[in-house]
């Protein structure tokens, strides 16, 4: 309507409104003058206005409230609510199975948005839990880019069984195709990749056994994700009913429009069971009609099509496109769709006949246009005759094999299907058609055109040449599908060792060299692989991995390694060397994420091996680039925090303290930064803020400056207190506090304030004893409890309580010994504890024997006492060097015991010679 | 108030300002939020429909989302814009998600008993006036925006005004026309006489 009349009817509207009602009616008949339709509109609108009255008048969210606040379809009241962490914002969608919720986490300030899906009851929810637990460690292992992740699942307080997503926002993929008017060269483009994710995720072992267009999404930038991995195996439950047919059970879990002669008939499930769907997929995708057309809700009908009917070739069932769609038939992905603008849930399904709706969609972008049903998924640019060519031949061979019914004759993996529909996408013969040398000779002759033709000019005996031509295209092929064939083989055979195998033993105990071995193994494969292939990128990434695996198993300090740090250096330099060449062609975050992770590695290999220069330009090198990364988010502020940090332990080594408060610095202030603008992460981070202080603490007192170091220590404190406060029972932080209180003596030790170090230590000894009763496995208390032992006994023998303070020391020796005994990690740590326990005996008995008022016996005693207290030390310090310690706490430590040891000597040969004196004298 | 979210808020206005979609997802998040918490506290209220209390309430929102004293004008009516448009893409979606059985292809309708909530069907109100409004903004832009800055934004006759920028009394004006036009789109009833021509 001209923008005129719209004018024109509103002037008319006012006035008439300002006149009295009963004068309306001759208003406008005087001023409409004639035209009927535009004074109709008025009186229409006038007529409308009148009756309003309140309409509209409500705020719409005071309209809203009560249903908006409390909403479910099923009458539960789920929005607001939490499942594990998240809180469901919006619903997304439904189906018979249950819901899908958009969630963010609750706990989070950044929001991170998940798509959470409920089970309805009638489940058998301990079943779907138990194997989602059993599952959880194989899908926590899929990270592909075109799979979307399975974070997490369990159950609802009123036991409904859930799954969190990867949010993914986009269309189903046959919508996708058919609103971007995709031609069939960028659908088969674009179902490769779907058949990238699949094969990975069989790699992986885990098989879908519910591909469908509604499992796979296509983000607003194209990018396929396939949704609902590993769900299929976790939730092939069944209902909880019994006596019915079946393949009943069967149906709440696929959708039989893709679901496979083995499944319909409840036959064990193979990554053949895929292959099929993504046949079926595909067939949708090229011709817009599914392969059966069922018209039935009867079981056994679907069984009979799937398991009997062959499937019309796809380029004579797109002769039929103009026929009337198959109708509803199995019940599924056919809800009459509205021709709402926004629609989250385009894939909603009434759930019309109670046993079938089988989707839990994820979040559908609006103008999601296409209505399945229709025919519009099909191609819109190619007319039926000119598809049915395209289609006829190699595709139709491609479809059908996938689509066979006995799973041995389908292709034998996803990626074989993938790799013919590349041939078919380059022009060369697929394995799918039937080796005839006609049909090799066609597709030569179609990819050599230009040739061909020259041949066809020059030689004459043409028949003959062109035979000759075709067989050795067909040798050479041949060799380089088996080639092709093998080096697939062993990637896949590699990446299961090194992923699969690797990670199910590395928790074992003494798996270390097992893991070694394989590692190695799957390296050699792939370093092979990689020499023939140099430009792959992804296999380029598979090799950094292996390498850094091995570098783990050869001398991760973080976990059990074979102590090899040589060889860990080397494997971790080769990982950076294959990241650098990544990363130069791959700037992403991730690739820079990748280098500063194995700058990291090589840092703290190489601080282990007391390389600490060294260690810093690695960790130079891993903060260098996390600084030019670095993003608002804490977690990327945090990792450079931990950067500086690892930094700060590096330099105060080297004895380069102002550089170690430096870098400790630097890391508490972002920590601070985190801890105020976070407060999601309040607790952890105030853990490792605290941390931070107390490291900075025991810089100040090397420095010389206790007073700054007790303070320090004193901040780090009252952070976890705190916390121990609002969390009384964790034994974390109670830990730390009694930590705290040792260090803190330690301190005032050092300063010479002997009473309440004293009490800071008798503090802390009782803390961890009581750590230690709650938790006797727990050996990092008992560990303190030594200390505490022994730094009592030394302070009360300087305080003059020699009996007392021996006994302390000595109960201090005895527990430092018995965790060494009982350790079996192999490391010096505890031997170092043994040497520094003997060390302070020693020092207390030389302390003592310097008592005046001893007899020359008892000083003789103690001279004696500690020059084998400091020979126990030395020993200890010796083995724990053998061991491969180099801390510079230990630097000089030989020489300096070896020197208390010739001291105590030369005591005692002056007792000796002043004996030898006194026995030439009478007694 | 601690847990305020306004800080935030200000500043992804202005990064979304910027140009960075990915404000404008987190400030949905951020309103929905408050939405809910709003929609919560109206359902605690003693008396329903007391209009004041309402108000206040809403208004009560927009602070907690928004320091109005510390933000531009234009970022300010550029807020309760964004807001108004958020409380309806939110309400209208939740009201099609529980609105499952449609007719395909065809307008909502509603019935005059409906639209006037005396016989309330929430869902199909809303989705009805979302379709009406869309009608109407094709065209009148500035009455779709009266109706959805003061219908789903909350506001009043004045902050609308001050908003859009016109007077108080055209807001009255629009307000009034687009009431009898919006509750005639929604109820309009097959072969009835009193229909737009156009």
């Amino acid at each position: 309507m001209e923008p005129e009349r719209w004018k024109r009817i509103e002037d008319l509207y006012h006035a008439a409104l300002d006149r009295h009602e009963s004068a309306r009616a001759a208003f406008l008949q005087e001023s409409c003058d004639g035209e009927d339709d535009l004074r109709r509109e008025v009186e229409s609108l006038l007529y409308y206005s009148q009756r309003a009255g309140s309409f509209i008048e409500t705020p719409a969210l005071e309209l809203a409230a009560e249903s908006f606040a409390n909403q479910d379809a099923d009458g539960r009241v789920m929005l607001g609510r939490r499942i594990g962490q998240y809180e469901l914002v919006a619903k997304l969608g439904s189906g018979g199975m249950g819901e899908v919720y958009r969630g963010v986490r609750a706990d989070d300030q950044f929001h991170k948005e998940v798509a959470i899906k409920l089970i309805r009851q009638g489940y058998d929810t301990a079943l779907i839990v138990r194997r989602f637990r059993n599952e959880r460690q194989i899908l926590a292992t899929l990270e592909h880019s075109n799979i979307a992740a399975l974070l997490d699942g369990g159950t609802t307080e009123d036991n409904l069984p859930f799954f969190v997503m990867e949010l993914v926002e986009g269309q189903p993929i046959d919508q996708y195709c058919a609103a971007h008017k995709l031609d069939v060269r960028e659908r088969l483009k674009l179902f490769r990749s779907v058949c990238d994710a699949v094969q990975y995720a069989h790699q992986n072992l885990i098989v879908h056994r519910d591909l469908k267009p509604q499992n796979i999404l296509v983000t607003a930038q194209g990018v396929p994700k396939l949704l609902d991995f590993g769900i299929g195996k976790i939730l092939s439950v069944s209902p909880q009913q019994s006596g019915e047919d079946r393949s009943v059970t069967l149906l709440p879990i696929m959708t039989p429009d893709y679901a496979s002669p083995e499944q319909v008939r409840n036959e064990p499930i193979t990554t053949a069971t895929d292959v099929y769907s993504l046949g079926a997929i595909l067939y949708v995708l090229l011709t817009g009609r599914r392969p059966y057309h069922v018209s039935t809700t009867s079981l056994n009908d679907i069984v009979n099509a799937i398991c009997s009917t062959e499937p019309e070739k796809p380029s004579t069932a797109v002769m039929h496109r103009s026929d009337p769609p198959p109708s509803p038939g199995l019940g599924v992905n056919v809800a009459p769709r509205s021709s709402a603008r926004h629609r989250h849930n385009a894939t909603n399904l009434p759930d019309n006949s109670g046993h079938n709706a089988t989707d839990l969609p994820q979040a559908t972008a609006p103008d999601s246009p296409i209505s399945q049903q229709s025919n519009s998924n099909a191609l819109p640019l190619e007319q039926p005759e000119k598809l049915r060519r395209t289609l006829s031949g190699d595709l139709d061979n491609i479809i059908l094999k996938a689509l066979r019914k006995e799973p041995a004759r389908r292709y034998a993996s996803v990626e074989q299907l993938s790799d013919d529909l590349r041939r078919y996408l380059e022009g060369r013969p697929v394995n799918a058609a039937s080796g005839t040398m006609q049909y090799r000779a066609r597709k030569f002759v179609k990819r050599h055109q230009a040739s061909v033709a020259a041949a066809i000019l020059i030689v004459i005996g043409l028949i003959v040449g062109a035979a000759a031509i075709v067989r050795e295209e067909r040798i050479a092929r041949f060799q380089q599908q088996r080639a092709e064939r093998n080096f697939n083989d062993v990637r896949a055979l590699a990446n299961s060792l090194m992923f699969d195998v690797h990670d199910a033993i590395k928790d074992l105990p003494g798996a270390t060299k097992a893991r070694k071995l394989l590692v190695d193994r799957s390296l050699k494969y792939l370093d092979r692989l990689s020499s023939q292939q140099g430009n792959d990128v992804s296999l380029q990434k598979e090799l950094a991995t292996a390498y850094e695996k091995v570098g783990d198993v050869q001398g991760d300090p973080h976990s059990a390694n074979l102590g090899d740090t040589t060889g860990a250096m080397e494997s971790y330099k080769k990982a950076l060397t294959i990241r650098q060449s990544v990363e130069h062609n791959d700037h992403s975050e991730d690739a820079e994420q990748f280098l500063a992770t194995d700058y990291h590695r090589l840092g703290l290999i190489s601080n282990a091996r007391g390389d600490c220069p060294g260690a810093l330009e690695y960790f130079h090198q891993a903060f260098t680039i996390k600084e030019r990364i670095l993003t608002s988010s804490p977690e990327s502020q945090e990792s450079l925090a931990g950067e500086y940090f690892a930094t700060g332990q590096c330099q105060a080594r080297i004895k380069d303290f102002q550089g170690a408060l430096e870098s400790y610095r630097k890391s508490a202030k972002i920590r601070e930064t985190i801890v105020l603008s976070s407060p999601a992460l309040q607790a952890n981070m105030q853990t490792r803020l605290a941390g931070t202080y107390g490291y900075m603490a025991g810089v100040f007192s090397s420095l010389g400056d206790q007073d700054q170091a007790i303070a320090m220590q004193n901040k780090s404190m009252s952070i976890m207190k705190t916390l121990y406060a609002a969390d009384p029972g964790n034994a974390t932080y109670d830990h730390y506090i009694c930590e705290g209180y040792y260090w803190t003596g330690y301190y005032q030790q050092k300063k010479n304030e002997l009473a309440p170090a004293l009490g800071n230590f008798q503090q802390a000894l009782s803390g961890f004893q009581r750590i230690s009763a709650a938790d006797p496995a727990e050996v990092r208390a008992k560990r303190y409890i030594g200390y505490c032992y022994v730094s009592i006994g030394t302070v009360q023998s300087v305080s003059g309580h020699s009996a007392q303070g021996m006994e302390s020391l000595r109960r201090g020796l005895a527990i430092a010994e018995e965790i060494h005994r009982t350790d079996n990690s192999g490391t010096y740590v505890t031997l170092v504890n043994v040497g520094e326990a003997y060390n302070a005996i020693a020092a207390a008995y030389a302390r003592d024997a310097e008592q005046p008022h001893l007899s020359r016996t008892e000083k003789v005693a103690r001279w004696r006492q500690a020059r084998s207290a400091y020979q126990g030390s030395l020993n200890a310090l010796l083995e724990a060097k053998r061991l491969g310690a180099t801390d510079a706490t230990i630097h000089g430590e030989d020489q300096r015991l070896a020197g208390e040891i010739a001291k105590c000597d030369a005591r005692l040969a002056e007792f000796a010679t002043a004996n030898a004196a006194a026995g030439k004298s009478p007694k | 108030m601690a847990d305020s979210p306004t800080r935030e808020v200000t500043l992804l206005l202005h990064a979304w300002e910027q140009g960075d979609e990915e404000a404008l997802k987190r400030l949905t998040v951020l309103v929905y939020e408050e939405l809910h918490r709003l929609a919560k506290r109206f359902m605690a209220r003693e008396s329903r429909g007391h209009t004041l209390q309402t108000t206040a309430l809403i208004n009560e929102t927009y602070v907690r989302l928004v320091d109005l004293k510390n933000v531009s004008w234009q970022n300010r009516a550029h807020f309760f814009a964004i807001c108004a448009r958020m409380m309806r893409r939110i309400l209208t979606d939740f009201a099609r998600a529980s609105h499952s059985q449609k007719r395909g292809g065809e307008a909502e309708h509603i019935t005059f008993d409906e639209a006037l909530f005396i016989s309330p069907n929430l869902p199909g109100y809303l989705v009805a006036l979302d379709e009406a409004l869309n009608k109407l903004a094709e065209k009148d832009a500035r009455k779709s925006q009266v109706v959805e800055l003061r219908f789903f934004g909350g506001l009043t006759v004045e902050e609308t005004a001050e908003i859009l920028k016109i007077s108080n009394e055209t807001v009255h004006r629009d307000w009034t026309f687009a009431k009898g036009w919006l509750l005639r789109e929604m109820v309009h009833e097959h072969g009835q006489e009193h229909r737009d021509g156009a």
